[in-house]
């Protein structure tokens, strides 16, 4: 990276200084004509002003001026000279020997032969028969000049292009030093150490941007490892109770003779607690699987007024047992995309929570319509109901509130909450809870609706 | 009954094949994919028990591969993988019935008898155990020539108890035919409506149908009939 940075920076400085060298050369070049030809333009004057003035005097005395003229400009290898009518050389400067001819046509402009810039014009009215004049001057003086500032030019694209590729590796070191620093800390990372975190300089540019992005990254996966782990822990540690009760059944079982009865009851017993092991495990499984597979288990569109109108029929014996009124308003033909067996996992869970919360003679009630386009299932009880600093935490793993309130038959396993938040926050949906203590509780989800 | 278990694990092997045989039933146990493929080709057994996981051949290719050579032995899918994918693959590659581990004995054994029955049940339009029929067309229930007002889930339930009649359901079928749902919550959902419809078939009727068998489940038949395989019914009053 470091090396291509240099190497375009190298690029891009020598095409521009290059570039720039080459125009500024052409421009002096330009000013230089251009000051050439308005010398020769003011010796066309001068000329002009020596035949309007000497004319009458006679030629030679035209030819004494302007060879005193010629003789002050030798270094510049000037010259002049007159030429008639049919454009024949009527005098000429002694520096004129071996000029090039006079362009063909007066008043032209000026022109280049070899190292000479000539200059033709029209001559004034006289009686000397000079119909036009021509003055011109070597221009190796200029091209002196001119060598020079190629040479210059030549230097400076030379040392730019030593210079340049210098002074890009150093920057393009600058610019990525903070990125090989960023690679370092980052491939020395580990998983068990997710706490640790790219340096932020402050600054706010690209790298900070990008020290920020993988931070929170890395802030996201450590909350998400962080939450496995004490879900593994919290899992371990209530599976610890069933385990713990049928080993103990086990071993009072064979520590003595008894009788055929109480042999059959020790393992009845061991059987109840092997069944709420395995609810246990079950429910685990399912919220470990609650919360990845609806992308990966082909989603179906489920309707969600029927698996709403099965869960109340499930659970209409066990209200009706305990005289619970159950109230139902349960919109038809309301549908969303999921999986049908964790979607009424979420019904069940939230239905068997508000009658088992509810004393005998209560009232639930559950209600399903459309709202502000998305499904709404609500599910109410007027009983016990959830205490304040309770509400905040019924959706954690292995919470229960208050377990003094439950029956003890009913007694969950803390999970049925969780796995219905894992269930619906899988399909885009949202569940919350609205208690206060004796008064009940109200669940509502939220499940974006199936498109048609 | 005969039955072919494919099973890996040596201690649940051995429970099931104990456990079966108590229960009157013949089973023939192979521990891995290539001998329980071969027994399974065999044919000789009425239903074929398949874990899924095998160390040498995938159970599904177990079972992929009896089904490409013609072999309609009923098969019950075995797996400790409980997940829908799982779930759904094991029934669309040609299984019958699908249990995840752990499950209750009393439950394999009540589907292992389902599956075995299916093939002998012929499609019925009335039903009737003693003097109890269900017409299914006029969705009429008597007993003793005197009419019983059900509920569409009570009636549905009977239905289902009358079809398999003399064989334990248990509630986990149960709660599956009715809605349709695998519900484990600690909420007995099933035993309401099963008092309800004993209340409306038993009661005031003699001799009770309807009996509870303590720790498998429930069983529609006359008293006088009770299947050794199926352990002595306690009849449970409301």
């Amino acid at each position: 990276m470091r090396f291509r940075i240099a190497a375009l920076t190298t690029l891009a400085v020598a095409v521009a200084a290059t570039a720039a060298l080459l125009g500024l050369r052409q421009a002096f070049y330009w000013t230089l004509l251009h000051e050439i030809d308005r010398v020769l333009l003011e010796d066309i004057a001068e000329v002009t002003l020596v035949i309007n003035e000497l004319s009458p005097e006679g030629l030679d005395a035209i030819a004494d001026e302007l060879t005193r003229k010629a003789a002050g400009h030798r270094q510049h290898r000037w010259f002049a000279r007159l030429l008639d009518n049919n454009g024949e050389t009527v005098w000429r400067s002694s520096d004129a020997e071996g000029t090039p001819p006079a362009p063909q046509k007066a008043d032209s402009l000026p022109q280049t032969a070899g190292d000479i810039r000539t200059l033709r014009a029209v001559a004034p009215p006289n009686p000397l028969a000079i119909a036009s004049l021509q003055v011109g001057s070597s221009m190796s003086l200029y091209n002196e000049d001119l060598d020079l500032i190629d040479r210059l030019v030549a230097g400076a694209v030379l040392m730019i292009l030593v210079v340049a590729p210098l002074c890009g590796y150093w920057l393009a070191g600058i610019a990525t030093r903070d990125l090989e620093a960023m690679t370092a800390k980052a491939s020395s990372l580990r998983p068990t150490q997710l706490d640790e975190r790219l340096p932020y300089r402050g600054v706010d540019d690209e790298f900070d941007r990008l020290a920020d992005t993988i931070n929170h990254l890395l802030g996201r996966i450590s909350t998400f490892v962080d939450e496995r782990r004490s879900f593994l822990a919290d899992a371990a540690h209530e599976l610890r109770t069933p385990i713990a009760a049928i080993r103990s059944s086990i071993e009072v079982a064979l520590g003595g003779e008894r009788s055929h009865e109480n042999y059959r009851d020790l393992l009845e017993q061991v059987l109840d607690e092997s069944e709420s092991l395995e609810i246990l495990v079950n429910q685990v499984l399912l919220l470990s699987e609650a919360g990845a597979t609806v992308d990966r288990a082909r989603p179906e569109r489920v309707n969600l007024s029927e698996v709403a109108a099965k869960a109340a029929d499930m659970f209409a014996g066990v209200a009706e047992s305990r005289d619970i009124r159950l109230e139902l308003s349960i919109a038809p033909g309301i549908s969303v995309n999921g999986i049908r067996r964790h979607l009424t996992q979420v019904v069940n869970n939230l239905l068997d929570n508000a009658i088992k919360y509810t004393h005998d003679g209560g009232r639930a009630s559950l209600s399903l319509d459309e709202s502000n386009g998305a499904a709404r299932l609500t599910v109410s009880d007027n009983g016990a109901g959830i205490s304040t600093e309770d509400l905040p935490r019924v959706f954690e793993r292995f919470f229960r509130a208050d377990r003094a309130r439950q029956r003890d038959d009913t007694r969950g396993t803390g999970l049925g909450l969780s796995i219905c938040q894992s269930i619906v926050e899988a399909h885009g949906g949202d569940i919350t809870c609205q208690s206060r203590l004796g008064e009940g509780a109200e669940f509502t989800v939220l499940l974006p609706l199936a498109s048609e | 009954m005969q039955v072919l278990l494919i099973e890996d694990d040596a201690a649940l092997g051995k429970a099931i094949q104990q456990g079966l045989r108590e229960a009157g039933m013949d089973c023939q146990w192979r521990r891995n994919g290539v001998d329980g493929l071969d027994a399974a080709l065999a044919q000789q057994s009425d239903v074929v028990v398949l874990d899924l996981l095998l160390p040498d051949l995938p159970g599904l290719d177990v079972l992929s591969q009896m089904r490409s050579n013609g072999v309609r032995t009923p098969v019950l899918v075995l797996s400790a993988l409980g997940s829908i994918d799982d779930r759904v693959t094991g029934l669309e590659s040609g299984a019958d019935d699908y249990l995840v581990k752990p499950f209750a004995f009393a439950e394999l054994l009540a589907r292992l008898q389902a599956l075995a029955r299916r093939g002998a049940e012929s499609p019925s339009q009335e039903y009737r155990v003693g003097a109890l029929s269900l017409d299914l067309a006029l969705r009429r229930v008597t007993r003793d020539s005197k009419e019983i007002d059900l509920t569409p889930t009570e009636f549905s339930l009977l239905e289902y108890l009358m079809r398999h009649a003399g064989q334990v359901l248990s509630r986990r079928m149960l709660c599956e035919h009715l809605w349709d749902a695998d519900w484990e919550g600690v909420t007995n959902v099933v035993d309401v409506h099963v008092s309800r419809l004993r209340g409306k078939i038993d009661r005031g009727f003699s001799p009770p149908l309807l009996h509870t068998v303590r720790g498998r489940g429930y069983v529609l038949r006359p008293t006088e009939d009770s299947g050794a395989d199926d352990g002595p019914p306690e009849a449970c009053g409301d």
